[in-house]
């Protein structure tokens, strides 16, 4: 809960938006009169400082990725993991001595990049599609997509697993679930009309795989 | 998907190369297995290489922690004194960044790249994810918030 009142929690809010500066004049008399204001706005600068360093830094690798060669070990890894990933081989067993590459090792890579590119090539989204804003950490789950009339597909590679998914509002994900199905054995869940009806214009669809004492999750932002 | 070798190799040319070819071929792999398992979820907020970046920073980290630990867990007492200290507050700085920035709620998190990293504004973020302007711009504050709170733990922590 914070101790500031509104005209207070107002500046910082406008100060994190970025339509305050943090030299502002209606800033810099709030601090002056309220010492545990000017420490919440210098860590809000702290904040947005760390923010800029960090992408910065980020900005930074990215550009030089263009001007910086990678060792052969590691395209030739690349390559290699790409390829198996096509074959649905890919594992820990890749990892071994270099090998030496021949025409045909070449010709593949080729066709596997060329098919990798039409994928991952990005393409206006079309309004119907499933936006994902899901956690940065692997998980063998993950969101195929939606058909007509609310359904939620999505593919798990443990094949003995349960799921159960809960649908929020994507603006307050930490409220009460506004659907919730039972366990499911399958990938696929419908919430009824019912549910349907009484979904706000973005919500978030939350599916939680169980696999013995194994457990991931994967979430959907979806744009009603 | 060349671009993941060349940003491992970079991640690991501003660290001072720390990992060797080996490891940092492995990061490589373990990065493009991840990429391949979340294809399908690429939906075009960000860019498709600041998408494939994440991944790489989160496994390149990885790499470092597990390394880390298996150095400490192999050293004797008198080599872990005369070891001199790695220069990491950089990098420590920014492990605790990103560390809080997945705490928070996908919709925040992805709100706060977008604005931070990618430069863009609320308006452009808001056609984006195709949520209100409003919305975006509370969601933002919240998950700044949030941030600030679990930077605050860890460092308490620390």
């Amino acid at each position: 809960m914070s101790s500031f009142d509104g005209n207070q929690q107002e500046l910082l809010r406008r100060l994190a938006l970025g339509e305050l500066a943090p030299d502002a004049p209606e800033l810099v008399r709030a601090a002056e009169r309220d010492p545990a204001f000017r420490s919440a706005l210098a860590e809000q600068v702290a904040l947005d400082q760390r923010l800029a360093a960090a992408a910065r830094f980020e900005r930074e690798v990215l550009a030089a990725a263009d001007r910086h060669e990678p060792s052969p070990r590691a395209v030739e890894a690349a390559d290699a993991r790409l390829r198996a990933l096509l074959a649905g081989t890919a594992g820990p067993t890749l990892r071994g001595p270099k090998r030496a590459t021949s025409w045909s090792m070449w010709l593949a890579a080729a066709v596997v990049l060329v098919g990798l590119a039409w994928v991952l090539w990005p393409r206006p989204t079309p309004p119907e599609r499933p936006r994902y804003l899901g956690a940065l950490a692997p998980s063998d789950l993950a969101v195929t997509g939606t058909k007509p009339g609310w359904t939620l597909a999505w593919k798990c590679s443990h094949t003995d697993a349960t799921f159960q998914v809960r649908v929020f509002d994507a603006t307050a994900p930490e409220g009460p679930a506004l659907a919730e199905s039972a366990t499911l054995t399958t990938p696929t869940w419908t919430p009824d009309a019912a549910q349907q009806s009484n979904f706000p214009p973005l919500v978030l669809w939350r599916v939680e795989a169980r696999a013995g004492s194994e457990r991931a999750s994967s979430d959907l932002l979806w744009p009603r | 998907m060349r671009c993941v070798p060349r940003f491992v190799a970079v991640r690991n040319a501003r660290t001072g190369h720390t990992l060797d070819h080996e490891t940092e071929a492995d990061v490589v792999q373990d990065v493009l297995t991840v990429v391949w398992r979340k294809l399908r979820s690429f939906a075009g907020e960000a860019t498709l290489e600041t998408w494939v970046y994440q991944f790489v920073e989160f496994e390149f980290r990885n790499t470092l922690r597990r390394r880390d630990r298996r150095r400490m867990a192999s050293l004797d007492e008198r080599a872990r004194d005369s070891e001199p200290a790695e220069p990491r507050a950089v990098e420590t700085d920014l492990e605790e960044l990103y560390l809080g920035l997945e705490a928070l709620e996908p919709i925040e998190r992805a709100i706060v790249r977008l604005r931070n990293f990618d430069a863009m504004t609320f308006e452009a973020i808001a056609v984006r994810i195709a949520a209100p302007l409003n919305t975006v711009k509370s969601r933002y504050y919240r998950g700044l918030e949030k941030l600030r709170a679990v930077l605050h733990r860890r460092e308490d922590r620390a």
